[in-house]
């Protein structure tokens, strides 16, 4: 049963189908009549089969193995280690995207509270000047115009020096009677208005952190109310027409009255017209074309100004008290306030009292 | 080194050509979900799903080394495949043992026996073969490698070393088996 090697590799290329042809043909018949050879293929098949199988059997151990090394160490480590980085990273994530969010909202909270202005009650003395660090502040900065005075936010912090400084000057200057009077400034509207103007009466609420060296107040007496502009009270006034030229307003009467006169003698016409011409004047002088609603607001910046919609006048820092005159001119409304004219333009802006100056027009105005 | 990351098909191929079995494990990972899918959608179990992918990479691993292989599509469109026709020669196997009826079964059963018990005893036999020659042997039936490349991974000065080599440990091999077993046991 035993192969020589060439034998045998002739029998390795059959078993692999290798032996083609003539060499194929020729190991057929051999083994047809040859027993021992086809024992020695059966033997060598085996053999080649249990090869076969016994590498199929490592591998599949080797697999199985590796796979499992790797089943019970490293995944669940791995698996760990990956679900905690997961979790640290979407702490981070969720950290930081909402860490600005919330800095953002606190900004944003802060500077509303900057824009609104904080009011400063004593307690227990209502009829004593109320005054608080942001009024002092804003007063001692005070411009018109709303806009300025929008974008000039106190902020608090930077107030404190301030208003404790003030305060210093205040208690230094024992004889005066007011802040106001304290830090020499000069304010248009009277002290009595400020009592009005801030709600005593109210709980306020407490500003902490603040302290105030105002009188007997301490920190726990500095009181806030938020507050916005408030409407003092209502007038209708009437609006005066007044004409460049008052004979323009008659030109149509004196033209049908010269056509009528043509006859009339030149003397005549002229005396005639001088006449209609100062009752045309007295006449437009008094003439009233329609009224016109003024409100009369207080703004909490202080705002001194005006808002003309066309039908109704909102003032803005002018007393009630005061009298107004209004005088329309070529569609030009004119306001009359303390012995000087301004004109009011017609938006929905608010807009300074522009004071006028040319003196042909005032000249008109003041007839 | 195969948790991340996927490497090419090509290399995948180069590598199991050269001899790389780490190669099977990475194959066995990769498509073990899908196969897994598919056997237990298919009456099959965890036991089944480990049986033929283990089956499935081997016989690409075998069929990778043949002379004439050539990949024409996806390397896991190539083992889903394979993996779905063991699978339903394993399921048709399954079927055919129900129907056969109990004495037929019993014979085949004693034939399959047989053989198998022949077959496990050469493998052991194998299995106890030095090293050299146990790989020499498995390299060239097995794997299918070519006498040059196993002289290289086996330290022989040539292909003719590797020819006569592998003809000697077959010769011992073939010794040991028939002095251990008559000739009639292997007919």
């Amino acid at each position: 049963m035993s192969v020589n090697e060439e034998t045998y590799h002739i029998i390795n290329s059959y078993l692999s189908g290798k032996l083609t042809g003539r060499a194929l043909d020729k190991f057929k018949i051999d083994l047809r009549n040859d027993a021992s050879l086809r024992e020695a293929v059966v033997t060598q098949r085996s053999i080649i089969k249990a090869v076969e199988t016994a590498k199929e059997k490592e591998l599949k151990s080797f697999i199985t193995s590796e796979v499992n090394k790797t089943r019970a160490i490293p995944y669940p480590k791995m698996r760990g280690a990956l679900a905690s980085a997961a979790v640290i990273a979407i702490l981070a994530i969720v950290i930081f995207t909402l860490a600005p969010i919330s800095h953002k909202k606190n900004n944003n909270t802060a500077q509303e509270e900057q824009k609104k202005p904080l009011m400063v009650a004593r307690d227990n003395a209502p009829d004593t000047i109320l005054e608080s660090a942001e009024t002092i502040y804003r007063e001692t900065t005070q411009v018109d115009t709303q806009t300025f005075a929008r974008v000039e936010s106190a902020p608090i912090l930077e107030l404190e020096p301030e208003v404790e400084s003030i305060e210093d000057d205040h208690l230094d200057m024992s004889g005066m009677d007011t802040i106001e009077e304290s830090i020499g400034l000069d304010f248009e509207d009277d002290i009595a208005d400020k009592a009005d103007r801030y709600d005593i009466n109210k709980k306020p609420t407490k500003l902490a952190g603040t302290s105030s060296k105002l009188g007997k107040t301490t920190t726990k007496d500095i009181d806030l109310i938020v507050r916005s502009d408030e409407l003092l009270g209502k007038k209708s006034y009437p609006v005066y027409a007044a004409a460049l030229n008052p004979l323009d307003r008659t030109t149509n009467v004196g033209e049908v009255t010269i056509q009528s006169n043509n006859k009339l003698s030149r003397k005549e016409r002229k005396a005639k017209n001088k006449k209609e011409a100062e009752d045309n004047s007295s006449r437009s002088r008094s003439t009233v074309t329609r009224s016109i609603m003024v409100e009369y607001w207080q703004s909490v910046v202080n705002y001194k100004g005006y808002q003309y919609d066309g039908t109704q006048v909102k003032l803005y820092g002018v007393n009630q008290l005061k009298s107004l005159r209004f005088v329309e001119l070529d569609n030009r409304l004119y306001l009359k306030l303390n012995s000087e004219q301004y004109f009011l333009e017609k938006n929905t802006k608010h807009n300074r009292l522009i004071q006028v100056t040319n003196p042909t027009l005032l000249k008109v105005l003041n007839e | 080194m195969f948790g991340i990351g996927k490497i090419a098909d090509h290399t995948v191929l180069d590598n199991m050509k050269q001899g790389d079995e780490q190669m099977l494990v990475y194959l066995y990972k990769q498509h073990y979900t899908m196969v897994k899918n598919f056997v237990l959608k298919n009456s099959g179990d965890e036991n089944a799903v480990d049986d033929i992918l283990q089956d499935t990479v081997i016989a690409v691993w075998k069929n990778t080394n043949k002379p004439n292989f050539l990949l024409q599509s996806k390397l896991s469109t190539y083992i889903m495949a394979i993996a779905k026709n063991l699978w339903f020669k394993e399921l048709k196997k399954r079927t055919k043992f129900k129907l056969v009826d109990e004495d037929n079964h019993l014979e085949h059963g004693k034939d399959e026996m047989h053989l198998d018990m022949d077959q496990n005893i050469i493998v052991s036999l194998v299995e106890q073969m030095d090293d050299n020659c146990r790989r020499l042997l498995s390299y060239f039936y097995f794997d299918g490698f070519s006498t040059k490349l196993i002289a290289e991974k086996l330290n022989y000065a040539n292909a003719n070393t590797v020819k006569s080599k592998k003809y000697q440990c077959f010769k011992k091999l073939q010794a040991t088996v028939i002095s251990q077993y008559k000739k009639e046991d292997l007919l």
